[in-house]
C-alpha cells in the first residue's frame, strides 16, 4: 500500500512537471508572423545595405509660400466647475494653489492650441524651407522666446520649437526648480532660483512631450520640436499666425491641445465640416503668395467630455 | 473472495498506476511541443499611447481608438524583419548598427543555452547566455517581465525604453546614451541594495557578449516603441485615402511597399543615432579629478550649505535631515508612462506609503496580463545609510549630482562649479559618518533588565 501510494505520488510529481513544462514555454509574439513579409523587411533592411529601408522618395517642388492667419474659438461654455487646484504641499510661500485652468479660453478664442504641419519637409531646400526659417534654425530661444516658470506654474502650456534651435528654460522663482523634459531627447536639468539652463533637441517629436518638475510634482507642460517652422501656439484671443507655408503641395496639418491631444472629432473651418482624426486634418493646397484666413470652431463638450 | 477482489482492485490501481505512470514519463521524456522563443509585443505601450491619446476613455480599449489586430502583427512582422528573434537575432543594415554591435556576439548571447564542446555549438563558448543568466528577471524581450520580477523591489530595469540609470555620460544631448563601460561596470559590480548581482565571474568575452546583447534589447524595445506609436498616429492620415482600410504602417505587397519601409527606415534612425554616436558608441565623459582639499571639513561645509540652497536643491527630496522623505509620491520614467492621466492626480497628493497617490481604480489584472507591474513610488535614497546604487566611489556620487539618474525624478546639475559639486560628493559622503546618523544605543531605564 506504502508503495502504491510512492508510486501514486511519484506519478503526481511527475506530471505536475510534465505540466508545468509545458506552461513555462517562453512569451509568445502577438501571432504567426507571416515569413514572406518578415523577409521582405529583412531584404530590404539586409546588413550588407548602405541603403536600409528601400527608396528614398523624392518631394515634390513647392510653387511659393503663402500665409495662413486665423482664430481657433471654442462654441459653448467650458465647464470650469471640473478645473482643479494645484495641489501644493510645499514651499507655499512661493507656489500658488490657483485653479489650474486646462483650457483657457477668453472671448471664445481658445489660447494654447497648437497647430503644426504633419508632412514630409526639406529643410534647408529654399523650396520647403523659407529662408527666413533657415536664418532661425539654429537660434537661441530667449526673452520672450524662452521657456519660464513663476510660482510654481510653467508660464507656457505648451511651447514649440524647431530641431537645432535651443531653448532656454528660466526659473523666476525664489525656490529651485528642475526641468523633466521627455521625448526623444530627454533631459532632467536643475534650476537655482533665478538662474537658467538651455535645452537643446537633436530630433522631431511627432506630438508634444511633457514637462515637470520633480520638486513641485503638480507642475507640468509640453514642448514639441520639429524639423520645420510651420507650427503655431494659439495666443490669449485665440489667435494664429504661419508665415511662408509652402504652395502647391499636400498640407497635412494636426491640432492639438492638451486636453485632447489626440482627438478625433468634427469641427469647422471656415463654416465647414472638417473632420480630425486623431489630431490629424488636412488644409486646402495653397497658392503662392496667398493669405489663407482660417476661422476654426470647436465645440466646448469635445474638451468638457475630457477634463 | 473479497480479499480476491480486493486483491483484483489492487492489481487493476496498480496496473492503472504504471499505466498512468509509464505515460507521464513517457510525456515527460518526449516533452511538450513548444514553439520556439519570440519576443513578446509591447502590449503595454499599445495601451499607453491609446491611453495617452484618448484621455476621455481611461483604462478603457475602445474599439474606435485601439490598434487593429492586423495593425499589430504588422508591426510584429517589421519588428522581426529587422531584429530576428531571441533564437535568431538580426541587425537591420543602412543605419549604422554594426558600426557598434556585433552579430557575432548576439549571436552567442541569443539562443536557447548551450555548452561548450555539446553539438550545435561552434563559437567555443557558451551560447544562450542571456536566457541563462538574465531572463529570469529581465524577460526574453528585455521588458523587465521575467518570472521573478514581481517579487523584486526595485523590479529589474525593462530596457525597451532605452533609458539606463547607472552611467558616467552626458546628461543631455547627443551623448547621453550609456556607453559600454557603464553596462560592464554594472555587470561586474552589481547593483548594491538591489536584486542585480555581480557577474564577475564570467569571462570577459561573456560579458562583452551580454553587453552587446543588452544594447541590442534596448535598440530592438525602442524601435518597437516608435513604430507603435507611428502605426497609431501616423499610419492613419498617411494612408486613410489610399484604400487601406487596416491602415497598415507597411503595406506588403502593395505599390507603395517601398516607401513604407523608408518611413520604417526614417524611424530607426533617431532611435540609433544617439546609441551609434559616429559608430564608436557613446563615450564616457570626462571628469576632472577632485580638487586637492575636495573632503577637508570646510569642503564638506560647503556641501552641507550647498545642499539647502535652490541651486543645489537637495533637500526638496532627499528631505531636511537627507533620510529620503521630502518628496515620495514620485514615480519613474517606467511607471509614470502607465499612469497616463492617473499621474495627474497622484501629483502632489502629499500622501506617503507604497504607491502614494495612485488612485485605487488603477491597477487590474488587465494591467498585470500585459506586463504592468504594479507601481511603487520611488524613493529618494536615504543618505544616511551609505548605501548608493550607482556606485559609493566619489566619482559615482559626482556623476549623480552633475549627469542625474536617468528615468528617475532625481536631476543633473549642470550649473554647480566643479568645486562646488565635489563639496557636495564630500558632504553626502560624509552623512553617514554624522553623529545623527550613528544607530542610537538602546535606552536604560531604571528597573527594566535588572532584578531591582
Amino acid at each position: 500500500m506504502k508503495s502504491t501510494n510512492r508510486i501514486l505520488g511519484l506519478t503526481l510529481l511527475l506530471g505536475m512537471a510534465g505540466m508545468l513544462g509545458c506552461q513555462r514555454g517562453l512569451p509568445g509574439s502577438f501571432g504567426d508572423s507571416n515569413e514572406m513579409n518578415v523577409g521582405d523587411v529583412a531584404a530590404a533592411f539586409e546588413l550588407e545595405s548602405t541603403a536600409g529601408g528601400a527608396v528614398e522618395v523624392a518631394l515634390p517642388d513647392p510653387t511659393g509660400f503663402a500665409n495662413i492667419t486665423g482664430k481657433i474659438t471654442v462654441n459653448g461654455n467650458i465647464d470650469t466647475s471640473k478645473f482643479v487646484s494645484y495641489a501644493v504641499n510645499k514651499d507655499a510661500n512661493v507656489c500658488s494653489s490657483e485653479v489650474n485652468r486646462r483650457v483657457q479660453v477668453n472671448n471664445n478664442g481658445l489660447q494654447w492650441g497648437l497647430l503644426f504641419y504633419d508632412g514630409a519637409f526639406e529643410a534647408g531646400n529654399d523650396k520647403w524651407d523659407h529662408p527666413e526659417y533657415q536664418a532661425q534654425a539654429s537660434a537661441l530661444l530667449d526673452g520672450d522666446l524662452a521657456f519660464d516658470q513663476k510660482s510654481c506654474i510653467f508660464l507656457s502650456r505648451i511651447k514649440a520649437m524647431r530641431t537645432g534651435q535651443t531653448l532656454k528654460i528660466l526659473n523666476s522663482d525664489t525656490v529651485g526648480h528642475n526641468a523633466k523634459l521627455d521625448g526623444l531627447t530627454s533631459a532632467n536639468l536643475q534650476i537655482g532660483a533665478g538662474q537658467s539652463v538651455d535645452y537643446k533637441p537633436g530630433f522631431q517629436e511627432s506630438k508634444p512631450f511633457g514637462v515637470s518638475c520633480s520638486a513641485h510634482p503638480w507642475m507640468g507642460s509640453y514642448v514639441i520640436v520639429r524639423d520645420n517652422s510651420l507650427y503655431a501656439v494659439s495666443g490669449e484671443d485665440g489667435t494664429f499666425e504661419i508665415r511662408n507655408v509652402p504652395t502647391g503641395v499636400e498640407l497635412p496639418f494636426k491640432f492639438w491641445h492638451e486636453v485632447i491631444p489626440s482627438g478625433s472629432f468634427t469641427m469647422t473651418v471656415n463654416g465647414e465640416d472638417v473632420s480630425v482624426s486623431r489630431g490629424s486634418f488636412t488644409l486646402p493646397t495653397l497658392e503662392a503668395g496667398q493669405d489663407l484666413e482660417l476661422q476654426i470652431s470647436i465645440n466646448a463638450d469635445e474638451f468638457n467630455n475630457a477634463l | 473472495m473479497k480479499l480476491q477482489l480486493s486483491t483484483e482492485i489492487t492489481g487493476l490501481r496498480n496496473n492503472g498506476v504504471f499505466a498512468s505512470l509509464l505515460v507521464t514519463c513517457l510525456f515527460t521524456l518526449i516533452g511538450c511541443d513548444s514553439n520556439p522563443a519570440s519576443f513578446q509585443v509591447n502590449e503595454a505601450y499599445i495601451r499607453a499611447v491609446e491611453y495617452k491619446a484618448d484621455v476621455t476613455k481611461p483604462l478603457m480599449r475602445e474599439a474606435e481608438t485601439q490598434l487593429s489586430t492586423a495593425q499589430i502583427q504588422n508591426v510584429s512582422e517589421i519588428m522581426e524583419g529587422l531584429f530576428g528573434t531571441p533564437d535568431e537575432p538580426n541587425l537591420p543594415g543602412g543605419v549604422g548598427l554594426e558600426d557598434f554591435l556585433s552579430l557575432r556576439k548576439l549571436k552567442i548571447a541569443a539562443g536557447p543555452v548551450t555548452y561548450t564542446g555539446e553539438a550545435g555549438n561552434t563559437s567555443g563558448l557558451e551560447s544562450g547566455l542571456y536566457r541563462r543568466h538574465c531572463a529570469h528577471c529581465h524577460g526574453v524581450s528585455g521588458d523587465g517581465h521575467g518570472p521573478t520580477a514581481q517579487f523584486l523591489n526595485p523590479y529589474p530595469r525593462d530596457y525597451r525604453m532605452g533609458q539606463f540609470k547607472f552611467k558616467l555620460t552626458d546628461a543631455d544631448g547627443a551623448y547621453k546614451k550609456p556607453s559600454k563601460a557603464d553596462f560592464h561596470r554594472t555587470l561586474m559590480q552589481g547593483i548594491a541594495g538591489t536584486s542585480m548581482p555581480s557577474f564577475r565571474v564570467l569571462p570577459e568575452p561573456e560579458r562583452e557578449a551580454l553587453v552587446d546583447y543588452v544594447i541590442y534589447l534596448s535598440i530592438r524595445g525602442q524601435t518597437e516603441r516608435a513604430l507603435i506609436e507611428a502605426a497609431y498616429f501616423n499610419a492613419s492620415d498617411k494612408q486613410e485615402d489610399q484604400g487601406n482600410p487596416q491602415k497598415l504602417l507597411v503595406n506588403f505587397g502593395e505599390a507603395s511597399q517601398d516607401q513604407d519601409l523608408e518611413f520604417v527606415k526614417e524611424l530607426l534612425v533617431p532611435v540609433v543615432l544617439p546609441w551609434a554616436n559616429g559608430g564608436q558608441g557613446t563615450v564616457q565623459r570626462t571628469i576632472e579629478e577632485a580638487p586637492v582639499g575636495w573632503d577637508s571639513p570646510e569642503s564638506i561645509e560647503l556641501g552641507r550649505k550647498l545642499f539647502y540652497q535652490s541651486k543645489a536643491n537637495c533637500y526638496s527630496c532627499h528631505g531636511r535631515t537627507g533620510i529620503g522623505d521630502g518628496q515620495n509620491n514620485l514615480f519613474d520614467n517606467w511607471t509614470l508612462e502607465h499612469l497616463g492621466n492617473a499621474q495627474g492626480e497622484a501629483a502632489g497628493s502629499g500622501e506617503d506609503g507604497e504607491i502614494a497617490g495612485i488612485p485605487e481604480y488603477f491597477y487590474n489584472s488587465e494591467l498585470a496580463q500585459i506586463g504592468v507591474v504594479k507601481p511603487r513610488n520611488v524613493k529618494p535614497r536615504n543618505l544616511r545609510l551609505g548605501n548608493y546604487r550607482g556606485g559609493r566611489r566619489p566619482i559615482d556620487i559626482y556623476q549623480r549630482i552633475t549627469g542625474g539618474i536617468e528615468g528617475t525624478p532625481m536631476p543633473a546639475n549642470t550649473k554647480l562649479t566643479q568645486a562646488e559639486a565635489w563639496s557636495l560628493v564630500a558632504y553626502v559622503l560624509n552623512l553617514p559618518y554624522e553623529p545623527a546618523s550613528r544607530p542610537k544605543t538602546a535606552p536604560v531605564f531604571q528597573g527594566v533588565g535588572s532584578n531591582k
